[in-house]
């Protein structure tokens, strides 16, 4: 009687695996095919990029060195193709690489979008390199400038090479300062020197009334703090030092140069018609506008050069230090493969090398950044001019940087940070205790 | 009667079967749909978030890699179908041995758990597909605590709000968050309805499956009970029979000493009394009548011992005491398949009638006893004597009996020792022990 009832599953579930086995197969079948097609062909290697300058400078030919630079590595591995989508313009490359991260195509090396390396590295979009770089031998991390190399770095975990950096230097006029009889600043000043030669150009040269020549230009609170050898957060992003006393220097300091300008707002106008004195710019800035053509675009009615950052009185003259990464998709099939192309790029002389003729960033390469070559560069950049930049001074600078924290919470930190410190620039709040309150705040913010 | 009960019962088993079967067909087939529904929806909106350039702010907003909208479809459906081939093994291998079925049970998990990733978590109902099974699998004791602790530890796995994160899990929200707030809501309660629906299917399934094994149990249950109250019957029949057997051996035995001894003894009266009167009269005559008196004596003694022999046991009537035992021993441990050990230390084994009759009696309701009370499947049974004691002992090796209740068997015993003298001693915490004591008159002539 029971065997009876059975009959009516048994059949039921022998037609179930049957059916359900053919799919399976099936389905395979097909993936399997999928797959082989593409076998056969060359390896092809994808790569990321942006059209034009990561600085936001003019710049003719941003695929130069990338073309260069997959020539010399195809060449090296023989039946690899490299690719790229060119012509993706720089504010739409965070989206484009977002959109091929949900249609599974993103490239296997790629550009990081400015300020995005958290987010692709928390959501593993991106490759902890830690693996690949104790692999090989033939990569030391000591080749690199520590704050460019660690700017990639989140938490112990290396998840991007950096390909090129740019720090901020202390742009000079020249023709100003040799009308008033003042020495070009050397690279030891410091910033009393900064504040009494901005006290002695400060005046009205037109007898008008009206202030007409100014200090600076765009010094800010973080230049300040920076140079005096403070740094705004903890490595790992957990804890702020807006309560250090040198903060507070450096705050003091900011305030007695803002009031030797008796209100007055010096514009970046004033700075181009070579009415201000100094101005700290990005060295993409020095790179773009020294050379023809672009010099007599911008800054042409005055001599004018680069200094470092004038030092405070409890450290030397740190900036700093903005950084291009690049990283390995965490889903690549070729993960070897992808980091020869990223070494390439990021680690090898040649390609770096290009970078001074073709860019407007610094080598991170230690080594590249400090050979006579790139002295002899700028130099021929400057025709007939004199006095450019001491490129040991670039060498320091680059060494002496400090890498811009990566974290997920700076920017929102620094946007509290910067509204509770102007209130208390413009006095609207005590120094010592509106410090605190607000390194309270962010800390709280930070432990989100 | 019962052949018409089977008929039905038949009848039911079968549509009920025929039931399970299409409830069944019906939870695999909603199934594959949510399954293709939930992915497909997942795979669409992925494309839709490209097509609305707005991947950034998702992959902002999620903080985690989706997997490629190919892999979603493939790896959900795929598994989906091998959850199924190995669900329907399941139900075509009930038979095989544990190992199978658990490694069957570790496989359709396996799947589970793929297709609930691949889905991201989205869609738990063939959590409930994999615990029917199961269910329908175990066969009670450990197992349950095993089911208990899969499901539990499957539940928890499947879970977004708990683990989902971890896993690098986009949540359905997220998904369905770029359509319109209509086809959202749309979406929304199609996911429910399919959840519902599952779960509608599941409780029904499981409520058939329980309520056929309940009615399994009752059947049997009845059976059980219809088969001790015959039981009882005759073991009532049993003791009545014992009871009329008894009455009419005391009937016969009464009506035999009626006949035999009553018959001589009134002859032996009355011959004396001739002979009191005769005495004085005629010695001569009396001492006729006395050798006549003699000669009836005589005649009862043979009377009475052939009635006695009536009363032996058949085998001892034939054979020798030893020989009869051996026998007996051999056909009850044939009979009951039980081991039977004698060891007999007296040689030969030859005592009066009366005497082998007990010793033949004793042995025999002893080893009886044991096996119809003790269930024993070991006796050991020994005989040896010391000075005028002959010493029986029955071991057995059985159930045993904490509290002794005198029985019609064991009062028989005692009886038939207390006319030889003899004694019987007994107790029955580790098995049964029987010490039966009999003394023998050595050598005693006795007239035969």
């Amino acid at each position: 009687m029971k065997k009876e009832g059975k009959i009516g599953r048994k059949p039921f579930a022998a037609r179930l695996v049957l059916g359900a086995a053919v799919s399976v197969l099936l389905l395979l079948g097909v993936a399997i095919n999928c797959r082989t097609k593409q076998a056969g062909e060359d390896q092809v290697l994808r790569f990321g990029m942006f059209a034009g300058s990561y600085w936001d400078v003019p710049n003719g030919n941003c695929y130069q060195i990338i073309d260069d630079a997959i020539m010399r590595f195809e060449a090296a591995h023989p039946g690899v193709k490299v690719e790229y989508v060119s012509g993706i313009l720089k504010e739409d490359y965070s989206e484009w690489l977002s959109e091929q991260v949900l249609l599974g195509k993103e490239p296997d090396v790629f550009m990081i979008p400015a300020g995005e390396l958290d987010m692709l590295a928390s959501s593993r979009i991106i490759k902890n390199l830690n693996s690949l770089i104790e692999r090989d031998k033939n990569f030391s991390k000591e080749s690199y400038y520590q704050a460019a190399y660690h700017y990639g770095n989140i938490k112990q975990k290396q998840f991007a090479l950096p390909y090129e950096s740019v720090t901020t230097l202390m742009f000079v006029n020249k023709t100003l300062l040799q009308k008033e009889g003042i020495a070009m600043p050397g690279s030891g000043w410091n910033w009393d020197d900064f504040l009494s030669i901005c006290r002695q150009v400060t005046k009205d040269i037109d007898h008008n009334g009206i202030t007409d020549q100014f200090g600076y230009y765009g010094y800010s609170w973080q230049d300040a703090a920076y140079s005096n050898g403070l740094s705004l957060f903890s490595e790992d992003g957990t804890t702020s030092f807006f309560g250090d006393e040198r903060m507070e220097a450096a705050l003091k300091y900011v305030k007695e140069l803002e009031e030797i300008n008796q209100g007055y707002t010096v514009t970046s106008k004033d700075f181009d018609k070579g009415k201000v004195a100094f101005r700290p710019l990005a060295f993409s800035e020095y790179r773009t506008y020294k050379p023809y053509p672009w010099r007599i675009k911008k800054y042409s009615d005055f001599e004018w050069d680069c200094v470092k950052m004038p030092s405070g009185p409890a450290g030397g003259s740190r900036t700093e230090l903005n950084t291009l990464l690049m990283g390995i998709s965490s889903r690549t099939g070729q993960g070897d493969l992808a980091w020869e192309f990223m070494k390439t790029l990021c680690y090898e002389e040649d390609t770096q090398r290009e970078l001074l003729e073709q860019s407007q960033g610094m080598p991170v390469i230690r080594k590249v950044t400090e050979s006579p070559q790139l002295q002899a560069l700028l130099n021929n950049d400057t025709p007939g001019r004199s006095g450019t930049v001491d490129m040991n001074i670039i060498g320091q600078v680059m060494d002496e940087a400090v890498e811009t924290p990566n974290f997920r919470l700076y920017p929102a930190a620094m946007v509290m940070a910067d509204g509770e410190i102007s209130r208390i620039l413009k006095g609207e709040a005590s120094m010592d205790s509106g410090l605190l309150k607000l390194q309270r705040e962010i800390n709280g913010l930070l432990k989100q | 009667m019962a052949g018409s009960d089977n008929k039905n019962g038949g009848v039911y088993l079968l549509s009920r079967e025929n039931v399970i079967t299409k409830l069944q067909i019906g939870i695999y087939l909603l199934n594959f749909v949510a399954v293709c529904l939930v992915a497909g929806i997942m795979t669409y909106s992925l494309r839709e978030i490209v097509e609305v350039m707005d991947a950034r702010n998702f992959l902002k907003a999620v903080q985690v890699r989706p997997w490629r909208p190919g892999t979603i479809l493939f790896t959900s459906v795929t598994c989906y179908l091998m959850l199924m081939v190995l669900s329907g093994i399941s139900q075509l291998w009930e038979g095989r041995g544990k190992w199978v079925r658990s490694m069957i049970m570790v496989g359709e998990i396996g799947f589970c758990i793929g297709t609930t990733f691949a889905l991201n978590m989205n869609y738990d109902g063939l959590v409930l597909l994999v615990v029917a099974d199961m269910i329908r699998g175990q066969k009670g004791g450990k197992q349950k605590l095993i089911l208990l602790l899969a499901v539990t530890g499957l539940y928890t796995i499947t879970d977004y709000n708990l683990l989902g994160r971890y896993f690098g899990m986009v949540p359905w929200d997220s998904f369905i968050s770029y359509f319109s707030v209509s086809t959202q809501a749309l979406l929304r309660g199609t996911r429910s309805i399919f959840v519902s629906m599952n779960l509608v299917l599941f409780i029904l399934y499981m409520v058939l499956l329980i309520q056929g094994e309940h009615r399994e149990k009752e059947r049997i249950r009845f059976l059980n009970a219809q088969l001790e109250s015959a039981n009882l019957k005759l073991k009532a029949y049993a003791a009545e029979a014992e009871k009329n057997a008894e009455t009419r051996e005391r009937n016969r035995l009464a009506r035999e000493i009626h006949d035999t001894l009553g018959h001589v003894l009134t002859g032996i009266i009355a011959g004396i009394d001739a002979c009191i009167t005769l005495i004085d009269i005629s010695p001569e005559e009396t001492r006729k009548r006395l050798v006549k008196i003699g000669d009836v004596t005589r005649q009862g003694i043979t009377d009475v011992r052939r009635s006695v022999s009536k009363l032996r046991p058949d085998v001892l009537e034939k054979m020798e005491l030893e020989k009869a035992l051996t026998q007996m021993l051999d056909d009850l441990s044939h009979n009951a398949k039980a081991e039977i050990g004698f060891d007999n230390q007296v040689h030969p084994l030859k005592f009066h009638e009366d005497e082998e009759d007990v010793v033949y009696r004793v042995i025999q309701e002893a080893t009886t006893n044991s096996i119809r009370h003790g269930h024993a499947e070991k006796i050991h049974i020994s005989i040896h004597k010391k000075d005028q004691w002959l010493t029986i002992t029955v071991k057995d090796y059985g159930k045993g009996c904490e509290i002794i209740e005198k029985g019609f068997g064991l009062r028989h015993m005692e009886e038939r020792l207390k006319i030889l003298g003899g004694s019987l001693e007994y107790e029955g915490h580790d098995g049964f022990l029987i010490t039966a004591k009999i003394p023998i008159r050595w050598g005693e002539e006795y007239d035969s």
